[in-house]
């Protein structure tokens, strides 16, 4: 007994060791082959959090030897969780992050130089919209892959154009032509009350920079200088200042706050009938005024033929090294994301504008309508200067005193004389605390 | 009618009067709450609807399911209960202890620990974050509830601070006697003042609980695990959607509203309808 | 006889040793916190504010630049100073009574007092991001407060987007978080004996009479810690205004700290932030001391 007991210890030890020594070497061997990337991007819940799911596990089924762990986070976390990593160096290996500073993450040597990766890739950058490839170089080298961007355009109301007699196929094109319609477009009741008005003056949608643009104004030369006080830019002010006179300021401000209130924009309820808005508001419209007639333009300009232009934003994405499997890997995942069936996929699905021009070319998007003007609007939307010095200067340095040029507390030369001033100031102080 | 009784009239027409107070200022702090409500029981065009809707035709309690269904409710709120039970007991323990340090004993140099104690609360938070983050990275505690769970246990400045006052409101005799019947101090901390000081303590659960159920900040730094999230960051990532549906966003805000105040209500018996305590303070 | 004089001096002395030992170890949590987690982080934003950090590994020593363009060359320095102080000098009084004044109603055992204390809490509760599109509907020019200002004849002003009016904005909603400090003074309430009251009334005391004779100096340990938390709180306060008016219109409710949030992450100027963070530290600490030694005074602990 004593023995046979002996004799089936061991066997089982035999087995054991040879179970451990198996689970041993298939660990080791799944470790060569599988790379595991971070990589987090922005969409936490929702459509677009299920097609980025769906469109990597894809991508792992097609890539059997790169294992992703994504994560979303939220509009306006970004900053707070990729600045503290970044710094730390815990940073994933590919993240979507504002586009906008770009830049200045590559000036900090904090990002990753893509050069080498697209060439050995064979990648065409050329299909990506120009200023968001610009967003994305720093001393001529590329740091980030256009992702997705956005752009703004007229929305107006059909209903409201035709019962003002005016062509609902036909938007203005010129500044003078929104002030003609708004004219016929501000209505009231018996009252007095305004219950409609023809243009929303809400500063973030008529912002400096929308309209200072259309005016063939630019805030910064060919040396990196800025320039906010030329004619151009007053020319531009002064019409806004126009143009809230003639839409009404009491009126605008009543309908306002009271669509405020509903947390939407006062389009949304049919109290106003042109707004300048992103192309994320059709998916707002669709949710709540799914009924509503509208129609979207390019946004006019001073002479309706030069100077077309919007203001966009958007994401883009970069690398941190970690090694060069994990570098590799993750630049493919980046690949893969900017390319055209996926972008398509993304613009679908969730209305996302994507970078890829040629996802635009798709025959779904080319019979709508309305995504045939947002295409053509990417083509004349620009992104902000990145300033060094002050990279928040639009906010900070161009819209105070825009503002308060609109509320009559300055002239609007004095207006932007001031924002030139401080403007210069913010990048004196800049130099004095860096030293040079 | 004699004198006695007049007293007694004028004290229930005062209280009378003073409930009135209470209860129309009651609609005040109530209002945004039913708002909240109402909201998150109407359909998108309710609520954009430019004649005010106040209480939606055919409420949506759908809204919720969709709401909830959003992110992984559940599992969010068990990570929640963990972090919020470590953190009370942690802080209770702790904010006691040093609480009582600074208000009774005497010790060189307290006078000054206490002010740094207070000017550790003077920095904005925006200049310590990233430093205090490399801190975690170098103890290796990022993507752990470690730097979320273990900070609670050192006591935190608000409620040493609350805590302190109180014990200072107990008469130094009984202290005195109990030390000269041999006493050792923490038997006077434990049998002897800290029963006297229940409605404090009750406080510092309450607001530790608020404070750790309400964080998002530190679950965003330092957690990298989607399913490790609580739900008042959950709660957050669905607002800060660019097209924000404001119907579901009210559901998940009462959601994640109502422990705290369940808690708050059941609680008061703690912390205002106190033990008796009123013989032992003559 | 001098011998039992002098043992008991010593029994004293070692008692106060014991004691002073046990201050020590009490406070150890805390101790222990500090140096492990809270001093790393303080110095080093004291070092960062003496360079030019910007979150890049390279930065280099620059003395006191930041603190010199804080104090003569920025011009947001002095506008976000104001509004900050415009804030705390009235929100924090208002604070205080408001607190003070529903605890006292609040401490009463009526029927359903218990589900009204609930709903006075409520603010304290729900977040700020659901609340604000309520505070947009209350604040519209033709909103809920405005009507209820008509009723009593005063025009209500353009309340969010008016700059002479935005920060009144702010310390009204403020003013409606009073809940938390009501707790507190309600817990302190309890530590007051009813037969002070009793005794004054049979003296003849009135009601307003025993409030500020009794009631207000026993409260005042509680009242004490409110105002420092309440300073301490109001000089630091931005997240609302980042939510309500994202520091407009025309800078009116650009705050101190969202100046400072703004030059730290979004110009990424993390020395020069924490030059404005130390400066805002050293004069929070000397108003707080100015408190302390006032309170001194006036603080009756039952000591």
């Amino acid at each position: 007994m004593n023995n046979l007991g002996k004799q089936l210890k061991r066997i089982v030890s035999l087995c054991l060791a040879v179970a451990m020594l198996l689970t041993l070497c298939s660990v080791a061997l799944a470790d060569d082959e599988v790379v595991e990337i971070d990589f987090w991007h922005h969409y936490p819940s929702g459509t677009g959090a299920e097609i980025m799911t769906e469109v990597l596990n894809d991508f792992m089924a097609t890539h059997p030897n790169i294992k992703v762990n994504e994560l979303g986070l939220g509009l306006g976390e970004q900053g707070e969780k990729l600045v503290p990593a970044l710094v730390a160096g815990t940073a994933p290996d590919i993240m979507v992050y504002d586009l906008a500073t770009v830049q200045e993450r590559a000036m900090k040597g904090q990002t990753m130089c893509l050069d080498d990766y697209v060439a050995a890739s064979g990648m065409d950058t050329s299909v990506f919209f120009p200023a968001t490839l610009d967003c994305c170089t720093y001393d001529g080298k590329l740091y980030g892959l256009p992702y997705m961007t956005d752009t703004r355009v007229l929305f107006y109301n059909k209903d409201h154009f035709r019962a003002a007699g005016l062509d609902p196929e036909n938007p203005p094109k010129t500044w003078d032509e929104v002030l003609e319609y708004t004219k016929k477009l501000n209505l009231t009741d018996e009252n007095g009350e305004p219950t409609q008005v023809g243009f929303s003056t809400v500063w973030w949608e008529i912002a400096p920079w929308t309209m200072g643009w259309t005016f063939g104004a630019d805030y910064w030369d060919a040396d990196g200088n800025p320039t906010l006080d030329t004619p151009e830019m007053l020319e531009a002010l002064n019409y806004v200042k126009e143009l809230t006179a003639v839409v009404g300021e009491d009126a605008f401000q009543k309908l306002y706050d009271a669509s405020m209130a509903t947390g939407v924009s006062p389009f949304t309820n049919g109290t106003v009938s042109m707004c300048i808005q992103f192309n994320g508001y059709c998916s707002t419209l669709k949710t709540y005024a799914p009924d509503l007639d509208y129609g979207v333009a390019l946004i006019p300009t001073k002479d309706g033929v030069n100077n077309k232009s919007s203001w966009g934003a958007g994401y883009g994405l970069e690398f941190t090294y970690k090694n060069d499997a994990r570098t590799q890997a993750a630049f493919e995942l980046g690949q893969y994301l900017v390319s055209t069936e996926v972008a398509t996929k993304f613009l679908l699905g969730n209305s996302e504008y994507v970078c890829n021009m040629e996802v635009y070319e798709n025959p779904q998007i080319q019979s709508d309508p309305i995504w045939q003007v947002l295409a053509e609007s990417g083509k004349y939307t620009r992104m902000h200067h990145f300033c060094p010095e002050l990279p928040t200067w639009p906010n900070t340095i161009l819209l105070p005193e825009w503002q308060a040029a609109l509320l009559g507390t300055k002239t609007p030369e004095e207006a932007l004389a001031d924002a030139q001033t401080n403007m210069l100031q913010e990048i004196e102080n800049y130099h004095l605390i860096n030293g040079d | 009618m004699n004198r006695h009784m007049a007293r007694r009239i004028q004290r229930g027409l005062g209280r009378g009067l003073i409930f009135l107070i209470l209860v129309a200022g009651a609609f005040v702090f109530l209002f945004p709450f039913l708002w909240m409500l109402s909201t998150s029981l109407k359909t998108p065009q309710e609520i954009v609807a430019t004649q005010t809707v106040w209480i939606p035709a055919h409420p949506q309690w759908k809204n919720y399911a969709k709401a909830l269904g959003y992110f992984p409710f559940v599992r969010y709120l068990m990570n929640t209960l963990f972090l919020v039970s470590m953190n009370v007991v942690g802080t209770l323990f702790s904010s006691a202890l040093v609480g009582y340090s600074f208000a009774r004993l005497r010790w060189p140099g307290r006078e000054i620990w206490f002010k740094v104690l207070l000017a550790t609360m003077m920095l904005p938070s925006t200049v310590t974050m990233v430093p205090q983050f490399i801190l975690f990275k170098k103890f290796g505690w990022l993507n752990t509830y470690l730097p979320l769970i273990v900070p609670a246990f050192t006591g935190g400045a608000t409620n040493i601070f609350m805590l302190r006052q109180f014990f200072r409101t107990i008469p130094v005799s009984l202290s005195e006697c109990a030390r000269l019947d041999g006493c050792s101090e923490f038997r006077i901390f434990w049998q002897i003042v800290l029963p006297l000081c229940m409605p404090a303590l009750a406080t510092v659960a309450i607001f530790s609980f608020m404070f750790t159920w309400n964080d998002f900040m530190g679950p965003l730094l330092y957690i990298n695990d989607k399913m490790a999230y609580t739900l008042s960051y959950g709660l957050r990532t669905f607002q800060l959607q660019s097209d924000s549906k404001w119907h579901l966003t009210m559901a998940a805000s009462v959601v994640v509203a109502i422990p705290s105040l369940v808690l708050f209500f059941c609680c008061q018996k703690y912390f205002i309808e106190g033990i008796a305590l009123t013989g032992l303070k003559e | 006889m001098n011998r039992a004089f002098a043992q008991k001096r010593k029994t004293m002395n070692q008692m106060r040793k014991q004691e002073a030992l046990c201050g020590y170890l009490f406070a150890l949590p805390w101790l222990i916190g500090l140096f492990t987690f809270t001093l790393y982080p303080i110095f080093s934003s004291l070092f960062y504010s003496f360079t030019n950090y910007n979150f890049s590994s390279t930065f280099k020593w620059i003395g006191l630049t930041n603190y010199i363009v804080l104090f003569t060359k920025d011009k947001m320095i002095p506008l976000s100073a104001y509004n900050t102080l415009y804030f705390a000098i009235f929100s924090v009084p208002l604070n205080m009574c408001v607190g003070i004044l529903i605890a006292v109603m609040m401490n009463q055992k009526i029927c359903g007092i218990r589900i009204l204390r609930t709903i006075y809490y409520l603010p304290n509760v729900v977040s700020i991001v659901a609340v604000s599109m309520l505070w947009y509907f209350i604040f519209q020019s033709n909103g809920v407060l405005n009507r209820l200002l008509g009723a009593i004849k005063i025009q209500g002003p353009n309340w969010l987007s008016d700059p002479a009016w935005a920060k009144n904005a702010l310390i009204l909603m403020n003013c409606w978080n009073a809940g938390g400090s009501m707790v507190i003074y309600l817990a302190g309430l309890q530590g007051i004996p009813r037969s002070y009251y009793e005794a004054a009334e049979v003296d003849g005391a009135g009601a307003l009479r025993k409030f500020f004779s009794i009631t207000l100096p026993l409260l005042s340990p509680s009242i004490f810690y409110n105002l420092i938390i309440g300073i301490i709180g109001a000089l630091q306060t931005f997240s609302t205004a980042l939510v309500m008016t994202d520091g407009g219109p025309v800078n009116s409710t650009t705050f101190y700290v969202l100046t400072l949030y703004r030059r730290a992450f979004e110009d990424m100027r993390m020395g020069y932030a924490s030059a404005m963070a130390w400066v805002l530290m050293v004069i929070t600490l000397l108003l707080t001391l100015v408190v302390f030694w006032i309170g001194n005074k006036k603080v009756y602990y039952e000591q």
